[in-house]
């Protein structure tokens, strides 16, 4: 495969993304136009998600199950209602589950169908939770997609994959770290990694 | 007789899809659309004309759905969600303006509501109408 063809493909991808962006841009005119949205809206619903709905949501609701035993029993009880009360509530999140991870049980979360994530407490979903990579390996093979992730558990331990629906989502309350005792929940919820959350990950170390 | 559903997106157990390349919690988007593409999918998505699952069944179904990015999946889904309810019409998407009178939409989405709506979502509770006639572990019959 030449150079010139590696080029072609390049041209071509490129030129495909640029119709997509012609397409976003007729698309957002005509529905302007038609008065089917508000533009200042569109500039809401984006602000939204890159400041204020992102996975530190998740990181304070974990940290605060670490501290306090009453909240963590409640969470696992009743996540939608233990989260509503840190005001992480509404669209794609709906209804929670809280899974706990511990020495025997390790948590993973997937939508093999989509995307299914809960976005007031993660935010947007990454690139390769939506991708079929990790759709179609994790309820297969979760110690090779952790594997990707740079992380290997102990041969013992039991890994539980949890497939997301359009109501159910899904939220990984990972073990607190060593070492943390004298940590407040701000200090916490610093180690609590986006990928802990939905099991692909560790929570830091201090 | 209508043709049996097909969904292109029942990925789970597949193989052949390559590894997972993880990604910094940063990172939201991977192209300058993007953004907008979201937005214009969520406040389409706000004006009642469909639900989640009209809206996964319109992205699932579509041909292309194993070579097009995530977003760009949104995108065809919502044009062919919008043309079938005549919100939209091809000559427009085509032409990139508005060519024929606007359908009445249930709501539009302001932008001082959009907090309170993303908060709120669309929970799916139903009440029971009546008591279940088996509790959970029962038996059938």
């Amino acid at each position: 495969m030449g150079s010139h063809e590696h080029e072609h493909d390049h041209e071509h991808e490129h030129s495909e993304l640029d119709e997509t962006e012609l397409r976003v841009r007729a698309l957002q005119t005509i529905l302007t136009e038609k008065g089917y949205i508000d533009p200042a809206a569109l500039d809401a619903i984006v602000d939204t998600y890159q400041t204020r709905i992102g996975p530190r949501n998740g990181a304070r609701v974990v940290a605060k199950a670490w501290t306090d035993p009453g909240f963590r029993d409640w969470l696992l009880r009743d996540a939608s209602a233990a989260i509503a009360t840190l005001g992480y509530t509404g669209r794609q999140g709906e209804h929670m589950v809280a899974v706990e991870n511990t020495e025997q049980v390790h948590n993973m979360v997937v939508c093999t169908l989509c995307s299914c994530y809960p976005w007031p407490v993660l935010g947007l979903p990454p690139v390769w939770y939506k991708s079929a990579p990790y759709r179609s390996r994790a309820v297969r093979d979760p110690r090779g997609v952790l594997a990707d992730f740079g992380i290997a558990l102990p041969p013992g331990r039991e890994i539980r994959v949890w497939d997301s629906t359009a109501e159910v989502r899904y939220l990984v309350l990972p073990q607190r770290p060593p070492g943390t005792d004298g940590m407040n929940e701000d200090q916490l919820a610093t180690l609590v990694t986006r990928d802990s959350m939905i099991g692909t990950g560790l929570p830091r170390t201090p | 007789m209508s043709a049996p559903y097909s969904t292109h997106a029942d990925l789970g157990g597949q193989l052949g899809h390559g590894p997972v390349v993880p990604e910094d919690e940063g990172i939201l988007f991977h192209e300058p659309w993007e953004p907008a593409a979201l937005a214009l999918v969520l406040a389409m998505g706000a004006t009642g004309s469909w639900n989640i699952d009209m809206s996964r069944a319109a992205r699932e179904t579509l041909p292309a759905y194993a070579r097009l990015s995530y977003y760009q999946i949104w995108l065809a889904a919502l044009e062919k969600l919008m043309i079938d309810r005549g919100q939209l019409l091809a000559d427009e998407l085509a032409g990139g303006h508005m060519l024929h009178p606007p359908v009445p939409l249930q709501r539009v989405l302001q932008a001082a509501d959009v907090p309170a709506v993303l908060a709120r979502g669309s929970p799916t509770w139903r009440a029971d109408a009546q008591p279940p006639r088996f509790g959970v572990g029962a038996p059938g019959r």
